[in-house]
């Protein structure tokens, strides 16, 4: 059974239609780099994998759990799918500590010490040790966006959706960000990110999607994909983006 | 124009001013958490509640902002009897006060609630909250530190406010020094000194709330 399954998921806001009729799983430890045009559906597909986008057709499975079932318990699902938004998103008022403890302490139950030791070792993994007791508008967006990351993975999901994590970035701070996107998927995660990084996706991803007008239009093997597109208009993409 | 004033045989009924300042503060700060209670619910339920419940409190808000506060007050203490509910006078009181400053509350909070955006709420329920958990830990904070500075000057009013009770004879500070301006005809000094009174109060509450904004909102 796959970790993520889609099925002619059809997603409209009003007339406009997202998402029309895509269909795609990913398997346990897979790491997936969705690419495509602003436009084509790539995130609004990523939200619906957490349920929060609501679908108007099809279905979307996480590990056997139907996620637009509306009898699903979509905060139990979610406690297992991490996901690291465009803007962090992270909470103006907490510190790096408590913006990464809140959810395990309030949701999961983990007693504070416990609490502390666990944002210390996620901090530990994005190289931001030492700025545990900061406030999130005392960093740069670098360092905000690896918190937002840290913060994902104190929950221990089983998935994480990455949503265009560098886009909002400056141009040097995307490095940073990717290399610990690269230690996260080194230890196993199963990834799903939306992004317009080409090399990172064929230098990390083990599955490129192609998404085009609400289509899945193209997958396969990153490097393969990426280096010989059968469609016209992954070409076309590639070579907007390339050069 | 000559006048001489002659403050000594209203000094000499301080402990009928005390008296009456000690009632006011009570009526203020109690309304003043009751009325916050009120508030968060009501604007919680007008911005996320169902299309019901949301027309129910937005009923509440507008009636009592569209009429006065006497009128409130006087409904209570000299209406309801007549329905079988009867309150002594501070009860009357606390209840019109808190009524009031409950419907304000909910006016200023739900604009907090408002300018939070849609992503931080996203946050939390990517993260497994409850919608209660995500209200109480993640939007709560930012929405009263943003509208702190509205909130307490409608605190500060509302304190001003309470010297309508002494309309149903609660014993608040206007109502005594009506009685110490019965008993010594000088309403000239009375009410100068009850002035001050009420605006050492205010004051004193305008400190207060520019500590908590200091200690509890602005860190660092």
């Amino acid at each position: 059974m796959s970790l993520v399954e889609l099925k002619n998921v059809v997603k409209r806001y009003g007339t406009n239609t997202v998402l029309n009729g895509v269909s795609l799983s990913v398997e346990k430890g897979e790491i997936i780099a969705i690419i495509g045009r602003s436009g084509s559906g790539k995130s609004t597909m990523l939200r619906c994998v957490n349920g929060l986008e609501p679908i108007q057709g099809g279905t979307v499975a996480f590990d056997g759990t139907v996620v637009n079932d509306p009898a699903t318990d979509l905060r139990k699902l979610r406690q297992h799918v991490g996901i690291v938004f465009q803007s962090f998103n992270l909470f103006p008022h907490l510190s790096v500590e408590k913006n990464i403890t809140l959810a395990p302490k309030v949701v999961k139950g983990v007693p504070p010490a416990e609490a502390r030791a666990l944002a210390e070792a996620v901090l530990r993994k994005v190289g931001l040790a030492e700025k545990i007791d900061a406030y999130p508008d005392q960093l740069s967006g670098g360092q905000q966006q690896r918190v937002a990351i840290a913060r994902s993975l104190a929950m221990q999901p089983q998935l994480m959706l990455f949503d265009e994590i560098t886009s909002a970035l400056d141009p040097e701070l995307v490095g940073e960000v990717l290399k610990v996107l690269e230690e996260v998927a080194r230890e196993g995660m199963t990834m799903m990110l939306v992004t317009h990084e080409i090399g990172f996706a064929r230098k990390v991803a083990n599955r490129v999607v192609f998404m085009h007008e609400g289509k899945m239009w193209e997958q396969g093997p990153a490097a393969e994909t990426l280096g010989r597109p059968r469609t016209p208009e992954l070409e076309t993409f590639l070579s907007a983006v390339l050069h | 124009m000559t006048y001489s004033f002659q403050f000594r045989d209203v000094f000499a009924a301080w402990e009928f001013l005390l008296e009456g300042l000690v009632l006011t503060l009570e009526l203020s700060l109690v309304t003043m958490v009751v009325g916050l209670v009120i508030g968060l619910a009501g604007a919680a339920a007008r911005v996320y509640g169902g299309p019901w419940l949301k027309r129910i409190v937005a009923v509440y808000v507008e009636t009592i902002r569209n009429t006065p506060l006497i009128v409130q007050l006087f409904l209570i203490f000299f209406g309801l009897p007549s329905a079988g509910l009867k309150f002594d006078a501070n009860t009357a009181a606390l209840i019109a006060l808190s009524i009031n400053l409950g419907a304000y509350s909910i006016e200023i909070i739900r604009a907090g609630l408002e300018a939070i955006p849609r992503s931080q709420i996203e946050a939390g329920q990517s993260l497994g909250l409850s919608p209660v958990q995500i209200y109480r830990y993640v939007i709560i904070f930012p929405s009263l530190r943003m509208m702190f500075p509205a909130l307490s000057s409608q605190f500060v009013l509302l304190m001003l406010a309470t010297s309508v009770v002494s309309q149903i004879s609660a014993q608040d500070l206007f109502h005594m020094a009506s009685i110490i301006q019965s008993r010594t005809f000088r309403d000239f000094e009375v009410y100068i000194l009850v002035a001050a009174a009420y605006l050492i109060l205010a004051l004193l509450f305008r400190l207060a709330f520019a500590g908590i904004y200091h200690f509890v909102f602005a860190r660092r």
